[in-house]
């Protein structure tokens, strides 16, 4: 089955929706696709009020947003596909996605991407031990199903993620034992003037720390995981002091810990799969979370047709997200013809503004989750880095001591990356054990992107069909069977 | 620091390309005492050599190949005595199954040919490829099955060679760019994006960019290229023991030592000299893997994990060029051989003889042949690949 559209826009949380809606609004035939069963995007399935702008702090102000955008979106004529997976894409556009057991293909001209973030979780010894959760996934379990991660687990990593999930589990009848920023308190007091940019996120922010404070949870601030102790399921943590840049204080003490819960979490890397496979120009900032696509202020990449918006395209917010969105979806549909000028600039304009203010804000948070280096100096030769083909921190240090000198060079030398998860977990740490020897992040490089962007079945991609059927495929006359070699075209590289 | 004057260094012999050709030409010469540089634009076996499938498979190469496969194929199994490093090689049988009667034919074929070239396959039926293979499905009509077959993990290429260069006092220059190579009789300056270095004796090696390289010295190679994809699936239990393949091409499957199984059969992917080979063929992932799970329907529980791609290169008579280049004192090529993976220690241990003037233990494949674009496709004969 192959659905042709005008514009596929890929992700629908605050910046699918909100490009979608737009590019439909303005006559394009869109469909927007999402793994998830419903429309809403992180912010709007899971906790995150800290960033959210709203008048009066009230944690339902995200619900009521969410059902505003959902309710435009059912009431649009957009082709909303959910619990679809978007396991490939390629040039042109070709957008391939899987759901319940079916494979369908759409094309369109035109792409946004607005596929989100993931989590950062630099290792340290003991991570993968059972018990070890991370940020994002405890705040999908409080928000989304309701679920305690755990009554009194010891937090730790950098960001306001770290606070929302303490107070949300103060809020559900839990007591975190501990909370280990890394982070200084100066850094967040630093931060003031660009946060006063949003008030309302301020407040709220503010009232959180006081709520932990009255609960007499110790808060440490300039701390990191020191090690995990624990077989099969964490018994204690060890905490150790920092500096500014991440790297232990062996002078100053170690605090032991005991609990069976760690939630950690080191800030949010944009999600860039997507726009890796399609070529488009990345650039390093690590105060929007890492690589990022270069885009213009129209959110256009390098490739033409191919957009991105919301915090893919760097840590922002999701107020950003849903302005960048609405953004993408008025140049797509200028692009195609679909408006005047004349109506672009009138219609861009206001919605310019009001995302550069929102920008201010969200760059703010994004730098206050960006990687510090010296985190990775507590490891261990045994320390697991990637933990689906189990390669230890020692093992990468000897690919990159015998010449090892980008990341696709270690990946091939070690299978670090090779697993399952492609590498979103590891990839970030590979990155930075290879920049230490490289110089910087733009010499270490980044995986090649490589499909499926999610493990899916041979049964869901390749449903069964007669074997007659397969060699009429058009592919299959352009293959080179492997045996009767002679007979097949080979590509002349004479241009 | 410029580019454009800075010296590198002057060596005896200098390699342009490190992927297993380049490398294999590179690291002998070294041992023998030269002065050797290898350069390699990204870093040592990142294209084909380090994405292949690392199937060893020597019994069904082309006839004038089958000995250097076999060769070629011991190598890789004993790579920790000559290269000081395991890559991982283990020895499985080899099968390639046939579903009708057209395909059974041309495996009869393909068998008698190889075996009258020195290869040992033995045909069988459809119920003793089920007993060798249980997972098979049924309706083979025929299978061609040989003991000497296997494969290796071809990613590791570019480490194993780094450390033994490395050893072996060669100079690695990676993430180099060689821009052309002038000929200054009597050396060669080879200019890059870093500099440039002199050296007496100069090894083509560039893979599927061997036509450019080639013409820096005036030498005209047609160079063609296919970019084949490659699928590899979840860890599993056992299941397959074999390197499996089906008669009418397009399927090579077999179960790595962890357990993933790993599928190709040179579906074509998207790609060209200038951007490598770069984005998958989604279609052709979803028609290969229908014939995977027609093969071994088992498999269709397992989650596919990566697909990836490489650049392929052959010349138009499927040998590949090995030797010098005519007419151009001191400059030698290698490449393009179908199966250059497995291979490819053999004939860089070849052309390294050939430079130092030993005996050879087998031919080599002049590239100043005369190479007609087609001699192999009369109706009829096209299981003779390979
Ligand atoms: C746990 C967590 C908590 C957060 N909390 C806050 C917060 O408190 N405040 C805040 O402002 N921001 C928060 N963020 C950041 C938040 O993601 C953004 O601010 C906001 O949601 C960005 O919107 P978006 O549209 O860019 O991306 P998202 O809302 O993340 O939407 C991306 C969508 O793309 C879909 N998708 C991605 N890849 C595929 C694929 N291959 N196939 C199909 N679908 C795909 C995902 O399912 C997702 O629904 C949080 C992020 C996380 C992970
Ligand atoms: C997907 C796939 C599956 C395959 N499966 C098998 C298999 O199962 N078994 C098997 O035996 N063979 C297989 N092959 C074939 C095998 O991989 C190749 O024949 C072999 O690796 C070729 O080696 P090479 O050194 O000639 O080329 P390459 O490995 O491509 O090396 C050429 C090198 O030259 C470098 N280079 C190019 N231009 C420049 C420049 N200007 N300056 C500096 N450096 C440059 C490149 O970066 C590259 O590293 C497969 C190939 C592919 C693509």
């Amino acid at each position: 089955m192959t659905l042709e559209q005008d514009l596929i826009v890929i992700g629908a949380g605050p910046a699918g929706i909100s490009a979608a809606i737009t590019a439909s609004q303005h006559g394009l035939k869109v469909t927007l696709i999402d793994e998830a069963p419903i429309a809403g995007g992180q912010i709007y399935r899971a906790t995150p009020q800290e960033w959210t702008p709203n008048t009066n702090g009230s944690p339902d102000q995200d619900l009521d947003d969410g059902n505003s955008l959902r309710d435009s979106l059912s009431k649009s004529n957009i082709t909303h596909l959910t619990n679809h997976v978007v396991w490939a894409v390629a040039p042109g556009f070709e957008v391939r996605a899987v759901s319940d057991s079916k494979e369908i293909k759409l094309t369109a001209k035109k792409l946004i991407v607005c596929s989100g973030v993931t989590e950062r979780i630099l290792p340290f010894p003991g991570w993968t031990t059972p018990g070890v959760i991370g940020l994002a996934a405890s705040t999908n379990l409080l928000k989304s199903q309701q679920i305690l991660p755990s009554r009194e687990p010891v937090i730790a990593g950098s960001g306001p993620l770290l606070y929302a999930v303490a107070n949300a589990i103060i809020e559900a009848g839990g007591k975190p034992v501990a909370i280990a920023d890394v982070g200084s308190l100066f850094d967040w007091v630093v931060s003031l003037p660009k946060l006063f940019a949003a008030p309302a996120l301020l407040i709220r922010g503010l009232i959180w720390r006081a709520r932990i404070f009255k609960a007499r949870i110790t808060v440490l601030h300039r701390h990191h995981v020191a090690r995990v102790y624990g077989d099969d399921k964490v018994e204690s943590i060890e905490l150790m002091p920092i500096d500014a840049n991440g790297t232990p204080l062996p002078k100053k003490k170690n605090i032991k810990i005991k609990s069976t819960s760690l939630i950690v979490g080191h800030g949010l890397i944009p999600s860039l799969e997507i726009t890796r496979l399609l070529k488009a120009k990345h650039v390093f900032r690590a105060e929007r979370g890492g690589w990022i696509p270069e885009l213009d202020a129209f959110q256009r990449t390098s490739v033409s047709g191919l957009y991105v918006a919301g915090d893919c395209g760097g840590i922002s917010g999701a107020k950003t997200a849903a302005l960048s969105g609405t953004i993408a979806g008025l140049q797509a549909s200028f692009d195609s013809g679909m408006i005047t000028e004349k109506i672009f600039q009138d219609l861009y304009a206001p919605t310019e503004s009001k995302r550069n203010k929102a920008e201010r804000f969200g760059k703010r948070m994004g730098k206050l989750m960006s990687i510090r280096s010296g985190l990775l100096e507590g490891l261990t030769p045994e320390t697991i880095v990637c933990r689906c083909e189990d390669i230890t921190y020692g093992q990468i240090m000897d690919a990159v001591n015998a010449g090892a000198a980008d990341c696709n060079e270690v990946k091939a030398w070690t299978r670090g990356g090779m697993g399952p998860c492609q590498g979103r977990t590891c990839g970030e740490t590979i990155a930075e054990i290879v920049t230490r020897q490289v110089g910087d992040r733009d010499k270490a490089g980044f995986f090649t992107a490589r499909v499926p962007l999610r493990p899916c079945t041979i049964d869901a991609l390749a449903p069964v069909c007669s074997y007659d059927d397969i060699w009429n495929s058009d592919v299959a006359k352009v293959a080179t069977a492997i045996l009767p070699a002679e007979n097949t075209e080979y590509k002349n590289s004479k241009k | 620091m410029n580019a454009k004057t800075h010296s590198l260094g002057r060596f005896d012999i200098t390699v342009v390309g490190g992927g297993v050709m380049g490398c294999s030409t590179a690291l002998p010469l070294a041992r023998a005492g030269l002065k050797v540089a290898v350069f390699d634009r990204r870093g040592l076996g990142l294209e084909a050599s380090g994405r292949n499938a690392g199937s060893l498979s020597p019994m069904i190469k082309k006839s004038e190949l089958v000995a250097h496969a076999i060769e070629g194929y011991q190598m890789w199994m004993s790579s920790k005595d000559w290269l000081g490093a395991d890559i991982g090689a283990h020895t499985k049988p080899g099968m390639i199954v046939a579903y009708n009667q057209t395909e059974a034919e041309a495996l009869e074929r393909l068998v008698t040919d190889r075996c009258a070239n020195g290869a040992k396959i033995e045909l069988i039926s459809g119920k003793k490829a089920i007993e060798k293979e249980p997972q098979l499905s049924s309706g083979i009509t025929l299978a061609a099955y040989s003991e000497v077959d296997g494969h290796g993990e071809s990613n590791r290429t570019g480490q194993v060679f780094n450390i033994a260069l490395d050893q072996a006092g060669a100079d690695i220059f990676s993430h180099c760019d060689v821009q052309r190579i002038e000929d200054k009789n009597g050396h060669f300056e080879i200019h890059t994006d870093k500099g440039i270095a002199y050296s007496t004796k100069i090894v083509l090696a560039g893979g599927a960019w061997l036509e450019g390289m080639a013409s820096w010295l005036g030498f005209s190679l047609t160079v063609q290229y296919k970019v084949n994809q490659m699928i590899v699936t979840e860890r599993a239990p056992t299941l397959v023991r074999t390197v499996l393949g089906v008669q009418n091409g397009l399927l090579t499957l077999k179960q790595a030592t962890n357990g993933t199984i790993v599928i190709g059969g040179g579906w074509q992917g998207h790609g060209d000299l200038e951007n490598g080979a770069w984005h998958i063929e989604p279609e052709a992932v979803v028609r290969n893997l229908q014939l995977a799970r027609y093969v071994i329907p088992q498999i269709k529980d397992l989650r596919v994990v990566r697909t990836w791609l490489g650049l392929e290169a052959v010349l138009p008579d499927y040998l590949p060029a090995v030797g010098a280049v005519p007419d151009v004192e001191g400059a030698y090529v290698i490449g393009c051989c179908r199966g250059g993976w497995a291979i490819g220690p053999c004939l860089g241990s070849l052309l390294a003889d050939f430079i130092l003037d030993r005996e050879l233990k087998l031919p080599i494949f002049d590239p100043g042949r005369k190479i007609d674009a087609k001699p192999f496709a009369a109706a009829g004969s096209a299981s003779k690949g390979m």
